[in-house]
């Protein structure tokens, strides 16, 4: 697979990194951003979705154990 | 069929761990909080039931994270533009020095954030955020490790520029101020 655009990487602004403080504060906000949302509960209608399907699948095996039967 | 029904059970009962970090993955992609919950409601679902084409003890959350951008990528092209202006995202006011508090606001930075191109927002919550390697990024995402890191390379240089803090010439010219506030952030470790 072809490292993308020959020409882009020529480009002496698209080689380097940003500098390497830059790059800390960018990670830290990137961070912050997400972490945000990973503490937030988990929304009802997910929770629900989950205990249904979990429900399903536990009626499917009780189906099941009484085929066996 | 014992075997597979039990390591099936387990990554279902992983699967709930991973929520909050699709959750925050889907937000990313989006940038609308509806959205993002139904991404998640139909990467659950899907996940649920391919549940045997995930391979024990292979990784679970690269697994779902795929399944949610392949679900992102396709609805987004039936959808039309009007996805890219949500949540009342303004680009104007960005481009100053912080001014208050000595950390550019949260809010500055998802809206500069939101501005990138979809693979390059990607690129950087994987890389940066989620804690992916490059290498279970490139996976993730179905593309070559050099190309997860020149996107995650742009998106830096552009997020750069949009804060104002383009390049190494600018942060030289930055008055003792702004340097100051800028560089002190307080060393939080996640």
């Amino acid at each position: 697979m072809a490292q993308g655009n020959r020409k882009t990487e020529d480009r002496p602004e698209e080689q380097g990194r940003v500098p390497p403080e830059l790059e800390r504060q960018i990670n830290e906000n990137l961070r912050r951003l997400y972490k945000q949302t990973l503490e937030e509960e988990v929304p009802d209608h997910l929770q629900k979705l989950l205990e249904r399907l979990r429900k399903q699948d536990e009626d499917e095996q009780d189906q099941d154990k009484d085929r066996v039967r | 069929m014992n075997g597979s029904t039990q390591s099936s059970r387990s990554a279902k009962d992983e699967l709930v761990e991973h929520v909050p970090a699709l959750r925050a993955f889907a937000l990313s992609l989006s940038r609308n909080a509806a959205t993002a919950d139904d991404l998640v409601q139909e990467t659950i679902l899907k996940a649920w039931t391919n549940i045997d084409k995930f391979r024990e003890g292979t990784n679970l959350r690269s697994w779902l994270f795929t399944i949610l951008r392949n679900t992102y990528y396709s609805s987004r092209r039936k959808l039309t533009r009007e996805v890219r202006d949500t949540d009342g995202i303004h680009a104007a006011g960005l481009a100053q020095k912080p001014d208050h508090d000595g950390r550019l606001a949260l809010n500055d930075f998802a809206s500069a954030f939101a501005q990138l191109p979809d693979e390059q927002r990607e690129a950087l919550i994987l890389v940066g955020a989620s804690g992916f390697s490059y290498e279970e990024a490139a996976e993730t995402c179905g593309c070559a490790v050099g190309t997860i890191k020149s996107r995650a390379n742009r998106g830096r240089q552009r997020l750069a520029e949009l804060m104002k803090l383009a390049s190494n010439d600018e942060l030289e010219m930055t008055d003792r101020a702004t340097m100051a506030v800028m560089t002190a952030q307080p060393a939080s470790k996640g």
